[in-house]
C-alpha cells in the first residue's frame, strides 16, 4: 500500500468525522427493548445476552470514506446509543433539553424521540436506576434519606453516588495480548472447551453453564457484525469508488474475514481486532472508562514483524494508527445532566498506556512508543488519553519527544505518570513486582493490571472533603438544609487547636465514610442482578475457567482490584485550617464562631471583607510552604485510613483518588464561604492542584507541595493540572526551543522520579487564546485542552470551568 | 548579627540564568542606568513602592492608613506623592486590588538559602542550581558573597548575572564562590556607554579582561551577553567594535544575544518614572527573528562565538 494515498485517505476521514455533531441514535435501544420484551422469564444473563446479539446484527454499519478500520457504536459517528436498561427515566425527563443544554448538547432526531415514547413504558420501573433507587431507600437511615438528593443522588452534599445512576460499570483494560494471540474464534473455543468439560458435581455448574452460553450467544454477535463488515466493504468495492479506496475497501474485507477465522497476523489485522473489541464493549454497556492498556507493547511484535518482512512501512503505521485514534472520537455517551455537570466535555475516558517497564524491569520503550505520539500529535483530538509511564530508566530521548508532542498537540497530552509511585503502590496490595510492571492507566489515573483488575467501580462514591469541613464548623449541620445528621462531639468554640478541630473534622468524616458502603454495594449488586457484561468478562483473565461474569466479582481478580472512592477539595481543606491556624490559634484575631458567623454571612460587612484579605494573603498550598502542605498530608491520610476500614461487596479493596473529574465546579455550588478566602459557591481546586491563583512561587513550589501528600496511598491515582504560557517551551518567535524543553524534561523527572509525584499534566496554551475562544467559540472549536483525567474541546465545556481553566495560574517566565 | 541583603525577588524554575533548573534572586540597587532596564525596580537601593494605578479603584484605604500623608484624596482620586512615602508598606497591605506592590525586602543569608534549599532536587536533576541577579549583586557584594559562600557548602552550582561594574577586588571576592558568570557588553565605546547606561565602560572591560587573565571563572562558564537594543547600540560600527573587543580577549568566550523587548515598560509608570526609549528619537523596535539572524550572522562572521543558554 502506498503511504501518500494513505495519508490522503485518512485526512479525508478525519474531514468525514468532524462533519458531524454529538446526536443521539435510537437503534439500539429500539433493538434491545424489542430483544427484552420477547426474552422474559429467562435467566437475566441469557436475556442480555441475545439482546447484545441482536444489536450487533440488527443496527447499522456503515464505512466511512478514507477510514482503514472499520466499525461503528451508532449509526452516525459522534451519535451516542442509549442504554434504557440502565435509566429511562432521564431520557424521557430531558430528551426536550438535551439539544438546548449549555454544554454537552446533543442533537435528537425524530426517530429517538419515538422510539423513546414507544419502549418507556416497557422499562418503568425495571432499570437499574429504579432497582438503586429502591435499595438506597431501604438501607438508609430516615435523617439520612431526608438529606438524599434523589435526583443528582448526592447525600447531604457530601457524597456523590449518582456516576453509575445511568450507567455501566466500565473501567477495565482488557487483555488484549490473550485476544490478540487468540482472535474472537479462538476465545469461543475455549468457551466451548469450558462448556464440554463442566463438572457435574459441582454446584455450582449451572452457573458456570449460565455464563458460558451467554459469551457463546453474544459471541456469535460478534462474528456477524464482523461478517457485516466483510460484505459492506465489499459492496462498496463493487461500486463506483476510485482506485485508492477501491483497494483499500478489498483490504478491509480480508481483514475482516481474516479475523472471523482466527487470530490477526499482520499489525493491521491486530489493531482491527482491538477497535472491534474497544467498540463492543461500549456497545455491550455504556460504563465509561473502559481503556486500551499498553498498546506500544501489545501491537509492537505485529509491527516488528510487518516491518521485517517488508509487508509495512512506517509511515503506514502511522497512518493506521492516526486512523485508529480518529475513531476513538467517534464514539460517544450521553449522561442526565446531573452527572454531566461531574464531567463536561463528552469525556469518555479511554486511555492508552504508552512506555513504562516490562516485566523484568527493564525499559519497554520501542518505536511504536515514539509512532503512538506522533500520531497524537498529528491528528489533535481530545480522545483518547494518552499517557506516557516514567520511570528512572525512561530515556531522555522519548521524554523529549513526548514534550513536543505535548506542545504540537496542544491539548495536554499526553499527560505523565510515575512508575516509582505507582508500582510500589501495587504492590502493597499484595501484587507481585512483575505483574505490577505491567500496569496501565484506566480512565484519568487509576492504576490496574490489563486483564486483571476489575476496577469495580460499583458505586463510585465522590467526597466533598470541604464541605466536610464547612459542616464540621457547623458542629455536623448542612447550613444550606439546616439537617444535622451527626453532631461534633464539641461545640465549635471549645475548641482550643487546629488539632482538636482536625479531631471533629476525623468524627465526621468516619461517620460519612459509613455509607459508602451501601451506596457502593447497592450499586454492584444490581449490576450483577440486572446487567452483567458477558463480553466484557470474556476478555478478562480468569472469567472464563471461573464460568462467572466480571459483575460478580470474585475469583483471582479480587486481588488486582479497587472500586473507586474519590476525595475532592484538598487544597481548600489544607489552605482553610492553616488560616484557622494563624488567625484563630496564631494572631487570635477572633474566635471560630466569629469566624464561622462571618464564613455563613459569605465575608459580608466591613470586617468580612478585611478578614477575608487577610485569608487570601495567608500562604496557600501550592507554595513549597510546610505548614500549609502539612494538613494537605495529614488529611489525605486521615482519609485514607477511614475508607481503608471497610471493604467493597465484591471482595477486593477501596482504591482511594484524590483526583475530581469537573466536580470541583458543582461541588463548589454546594458549599458555603471557606476560610481559606473562598466565596460561597465558588468552585474547589480541581484534583491535587492548587487552588487557581493562590501558587504564586512558580512551577517547582507546585511540586513540592503536591509531592507532600503520600501519593502511594491513592491507587486510583491524584491529577496535577498545571497551565504553562507556550514561553515556557519555545523561543521569542514560537519555535522549539531545545534548551528549555530539556529543562521541563528534567523538571518533570525530579517530580515523577525524584519527589515521587503521581501524574502531572499540562495545559500550554495562553490565557488570551482561552479568553478569545470564549469569545468566539465558533473559530476555536478545535482547541483541545486538559480537564481533569481527560481532554476536551475548550469550547464544549461548562462555562464556569472555562472560568477557572482560565483562571489557573499561568506560569511564565 | 547576620549580614542582610536587600533582594527584590526570588524566581524559582529560571530557565535563562545559567545551566539547567535555577533559583534566581534579584539583588536590588543597580549603578547602570541602561534606557532599556526591564527591572528598573531593582535599580534604586531602597525598598520603594510601586503604584498601578489601572488596577485603582480610589476605594481610599490607603488614604486611611498612610501615616504620611503621601497618599491622599483629591478631587475623588487618589494622588501618590512618592516624595513624601517612606514605602512603610502600609498601603500595600490594606489595598484590596493589589494597585500597591511593595518593591525591596531586607532579608538574611540564612532566608535566602532556606528558599533556595527547596529545589534541591531540581538542581540536582538538571545540573542547576543558584543564580544571583538583579539589580547589581555587587552593590551587596558582602551578602551576596555569603549568600555564595553558604551555597557552596550545599555543592550548589552558583551563577553570577552582572555589569563587573565595581572595583576588581569586590569582584574578585564575589568570584571565588562563583562557578558560572554572565556579563554584559552594552556599548565599546565610552562615551555612548555613558549616555546609554549613565556610567562609562572601561571600568567594565578592564574587569572583564581581569577576570579572563586571572581565571577567576573558567572561561567555558563565562558568557558574555550583548543588549541587542535596535537603533539605539546595534548599528554595525558599534557592533563591530563589540567584537573586536571580544576578539582582543586572550581566550575564545561564549557570546549570547538578548533581544530588546518592552515587558518591562509598564513597571516604569507604577514606579513613576519616564521610560526614556518612549521617546521617538531613539526610534527603538522590538526585532524581528531574520533581524535577529542577520546580526548573528554579522557577528559570527567577525569570528564571534554565538551561544543560547
Ligand atoms: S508606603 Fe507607607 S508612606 Fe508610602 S504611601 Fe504607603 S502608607 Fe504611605
Ligand atoms: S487602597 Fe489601592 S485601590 Fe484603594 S485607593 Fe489606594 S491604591 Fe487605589
Amino acid at each position: 500500500m502506498a503511504s501518500y494515498s494513505l495519508s490522503k485517505l485518512v485526512n479525508e476521514f478525519y474531514k468525514n468525522v468532524m462533519m458531524f455533531k454529538p446526536s443521539l441514535c435510537h437503534e439500539r435501544a429500539m433493538i434491545l427493548t424489542e430483544s427484552y420484551r420477547t426474552s422474559e422469564g429467562l435467566p437475566q444473563i441469557i436475556r442480555r445476552a441475545k439482546a447484545i446479539r441482536e444489536v450487533l446484527e440488527g443496527m447499522s454499519v456503515y464505512i466511512l470514506k478514507g477510514e482503514l478500520i472499520v466499525g461503528n457504536q451508532a449509526s452516525r459517528p459522534k451519535a451516542a446509543p442509549l442504554f434504557p436498561e440502565f435509566s429511562i427515566s432521564f431520557l424521557v425527563n430531558e430528551l426536550n433539553e438535551i439539544p438546548r443544554r449549555p454544554f454537552d448538547s446533543f442533537d435528537v432526531g425524530v426517530e429517538v424521540k419515538n422510539v423513546i415514547d414507544k419502549i418507556s413504558t416497557y422499562w418503568f420501573g425495571k432499570t437499574h436506576e429504579d432497582r438503586v433507587t429502591y435499595l438506597i431507600s431501604l438501607v438508609l437511615p430516615d435523617e439520612a434519606l431526608r438529606s438524599f438528593n434523589i435526583n443528582s443522588f448526592v447525600l447531604n452534599d457530601v457524597i456523590y453516588a449518582g456516576v453509575r445512576k445511568a450507567s455501566g460499570d466500565g473501567h477495565i483494560i482488557p487483555n488484549y495480548q490473550t485476544l490478540l494471540r487468540l482472535g474472537f474464534p479462538g476465545i469461543l473455543k475455549n468457551v466451548e472447551d469450558e462448556i464440554s468439560k463442566l463438572d457435574l458435581t459441582d454446584t455450582q455448574s449451572f452457573k458456570k453453564a449460565l455464563f458460558l452460553e451467554a459469551v457463546r450467544i453474544v459471541y456469535e454477535g460478534v462474528l456477524s457484525f464482523i461478517k457485516r463488515y466483510y460484505v459492506l466493504a465489499r459492496e462498496m468495492a463493487d461500486g463506483d469508488v476510485d482506485d485508492d479506496w477501491r483497494d483499500e475497501l478489498l483490504r478491509i474485507a480480508e481483514v475482516c474475514s481474516n479475523l472471523l477465522i482466527g487470530p490477526p497476523k499482520t499489525f493491521r489485522e491486530a489493531l482491527q481486532l482491538i477497535w472491534f473489541a474497544h467498540l463492543i464493549l461500549q456497545i455491550e454497556s455504556n460504563g465509561h472508562s473502559v481503556s486500551l492498556g499498553r498498546s506500544d507493547q501489545y501491537l509492537y511484535p505485529y509491527y516488528e514483524a510487518d516491518v521485517r518482512e517488508g509487508r509495512i512501512t512506517k509511515e503506514e503505521a502511522l497512518e493506521l494508527i492516526k486512523c485508529f485514534l480518529i475513531k476513538m472520537n467517534t464514539l460517544n455517551k450521553v449522561r442526565p445532566w446531573s452527572e454531566t455537570r461531574y464531567k463536561s466535555g463528552y469525556p469518555l475516558f479511554m486511555t492508552i498506556t504508552l512506555g513504562g517497564q516490562t516485566p523484568d524491569g527493564q525499559d519497554a520503550t520501542n518505536e511504536l512508543t515514539y509512532l503512538f505520539l506522533d500520531a497524537l500529535a498529528e491528528v489533535k483530538l481530545p480522545q483518547p488519553t494518552i499517557v506516557l509511564r516514567v520511570h528512572s530508566k525512561t530515556p531522555e530521548k522519548l521524554l523529549v519527544h513526548a514534550v513536543k508532542v505535548l506542545i504540537r498537540h496542544g491539548g495536554g497530552l499526553p499527560a505523565f505518570f510515575s512508575d516509582e509511585v505507582i508500582i510500589p503502590a501495587l504492590m502493597n496490595m499484595g501484587i507481585t513486582v512483575y505483574e505490577a510492571r505491567e500496569y496501565a492507566i484506566a480512565g484519568c489515573s487509576e492504576a490496574v493490571i490489563p486483564g486483571k483488575s476489575l476496577s469495580f467501580t460499583g458505586g463510585v462514591c465522590y467526597f466533598n472533603l470541604l464541605k466536610l469541613l464547612e459542616i464540621t464548623l457547623n458542629d455536623g449541620c448542612n447550613p444550606r438544609n439546616d439537617l444535622c445528621l451527626f453532631n461534633t462531639t464539641r461545640e465549635i468554640d471549645e475548641l482550643r487547636s487546629v488539632d482538636e478541630l482536625i479531631e471533629e473534622f476525623k468524627n465526621q468524616l468516619a461517620f460519612y465514610t459509613k455509607f459508602i458502603v451501601p451506596l457502593t454495594s447497592i450499586t454492584s449488586a444490581t449490576d450483577a442482578d440486572l446487567n452483567p457484561t458477558p463480553f466484557a468478562s470474556s476478555l478478562m483473565d480468569h472469567r472464563i475457567e471461573l464460568g462467572l461474569d466480571i459483575s460478580e466479582g470474585g475469583g483471582p481478580n479480587n486481588k488486582y482490584s479497587h472500586t473507586i472512592i474519590q476525595g475532592h477539595g484538598i487544597a481548600n481543606v489544607a489552605n482553610s485550617l492553616y488560616v484557622i491556624e494563624e488567625l484563630v490559634f496564631r494572631e487570635k484575631l477572633l474566635t471560630l464562631k466569629e469566624f464561622r458567623e462571618i464564613l455563613l454571612s459569605n465575608w459580608g460587612g466591613v470586617r468580612g471583607k478585611e478578614l477575608r484579605k487577610l485569608a487570601l494573603n495567608i500562604p496557600k498550598y501550592g507554595n513549597d510552604v510546610d505548614d500549609v502542605d502539612r494538613y494537605a498530608k495529614i488529611i489525605s491520610k486521615l482519609f485514607y485510613d477511614e475508607v481503608m476500614k471497610y471493604r467493597p461487596l465484591r471482595g477486593a479493596v477501596f482504591g482511594l483518588s484524590l483526583q475530581g473529574l469537573t466536580a470541583n465546579v458543582p461541588e463548589g455550588e454546594a458549599t458555603g464561604a471557606t476560610p481559606d478566602g473562598r466565596l460561597s459557591g465558588e468552585a474547589l481546586a480541581d484534583n491535587v492542584s492548587p487552588h487557581p491563583g493562590t501558587d504564586r512561587n512558580g512551577v517547582t513550589a507546585i511540586l513540592k507541595s503536591v509531592s507532600k501528600v503520600d501519593h502511594s496511598l491513592f491507587i486510583n491515582g491524584n491529577i496535577l493540572n498545571i497551565r504553562f504560557h507556550p514561553s515556557v517551551l519555545t523561543d521569542g518567535f514560537g519555535g522549539i526551543d531545545e534548551g528549555k524543553v530539556l529543562r521541563f524534561v528534567k523538571m518533570l523527572e525530579t517530580f515523577l522520579i525524584d519527589l515521587k509525584g503521581f501524574q502531572v499534566q499540562f495545559n500550554i496554551v495562553s490565557a488570551e487564546v482561552l479568553r478569545e475562544a470564549q469569545k468566539e467559540p465558533l473559530k476555536h472549536a478545535n482547541l483541545v485542552v486538559k480537564v481533569a483525567g481527560y481532554s476536551a474541546y475548550f469550547t464544549s465545556l461548562d462555562r464556569k470551568l472555562q472560568d477557572q481553566i482560565i483562571l489557573r495560574t499561568e506560569h511564565l517566565l | 548579627m547576620q549580614i542582610k541583603g536587600l533582594i527584590f525577588n526570588i524566581q524559582k524554575y529560571s530557565i535563562h540564568d545559567g545551566p539547567g533548573i535555577r533559583t534566581l534572586v534579584f539583588v536590588k540597587g543597580c549603578p547602570l542606568r541602561c534606557l532599556w532596564c526591564c527591572n528598573p525596580e531593582g535599580q534604586t537601593p531602597q525598598p520603594e513602592i510601586m503604584y498601578y494605578r489601572n488596577l485603582c479603584v480610589s476605594c481610599g484605604m490607603c488614604t486611611k492608613v498612610c501615616p504620611r500623608g503621601a497618599s491622599v484624596f483629591r478631587d475623588n482620586s487618589v494622588v501618590y506623592n512618592r516624595e513624601l512615602c517612606t514605602s512603610c508598606g502600609a498601603c500595600v497591605r490594606v489595598c484590596p486590588t493589589g494597585a500597591r506592590k511593595l518593591v525591596g525586602k531586607y532579608v538574611t543569608v540564612d532566608e535566602v538559602l532556606s528558599e533556595v534549599l527547596k529545589d534541591m532536587k531540581f538542581y540536582v536533576r538538571s545540573g542547576g542550581g543558584l543564580t544571583v541577579g538583579g539589580g547589581e549583586p555587587l552593590t551587596q557584594h558582602e551578602f551576596v558573597k555569603e549568600l555564595l559562600r553558604r551555597a557552596k557548602e550545599y555543592a550548589i552550582h552558583t551563577a553570577v548575572e552582572t555589569s563587573l561594574y565595581a572595583g576588581p577586588h569586590i569582584v574578585k571576592e564575589v568570584l571565588r564562590h562563583t562557578d558560572y558568570l554572565f556579563v554584559d557588553i552594552k556599548h565599546v565605546d565610552p562615551t555612548k556607554h555613558l549616555e546609554l547606561t549613565g556610567v562609562s565602560n572601561e571600568l567594565i572591560l578592564s574587569n572583564i579582561r581581569y577576570v579572563l587573565s586571572e581565571s577567576l571563572v573558567d572561561v567555558s562558564s563565562f558568557v558574555i551577553r550583548i543588549p541587542i537594543i535596535p537603533s539605539v547600540n546595534d548599528d554595525y560600527g558599534s557592533l563591530r567594535g563589540i567584537a573586536e573587543f571580544i576578539r582582543s580577549l586572550k581566550h575564545e568566550v561564549s557570546v549570547e544575544l538578548l533581544p530588546y523587548h518592552e515587558l518591562g515598560k509598564h513597571k516604569y509608570e507604577a514606579l513613576g518614572r519616564e521610560y526614556a526609549l518612549s521617546n521617538p528619537i531613539w526610534k527603538v523596535f522590538i526585532p524581528s527573528k531574520e533581524y535577529l539572524e542577520s546580526i548573528s550572522k554579522f557577528l559570527t562572521s567577525l569570528g564571534v562565538k554565538l551561544v543560547s543558554t
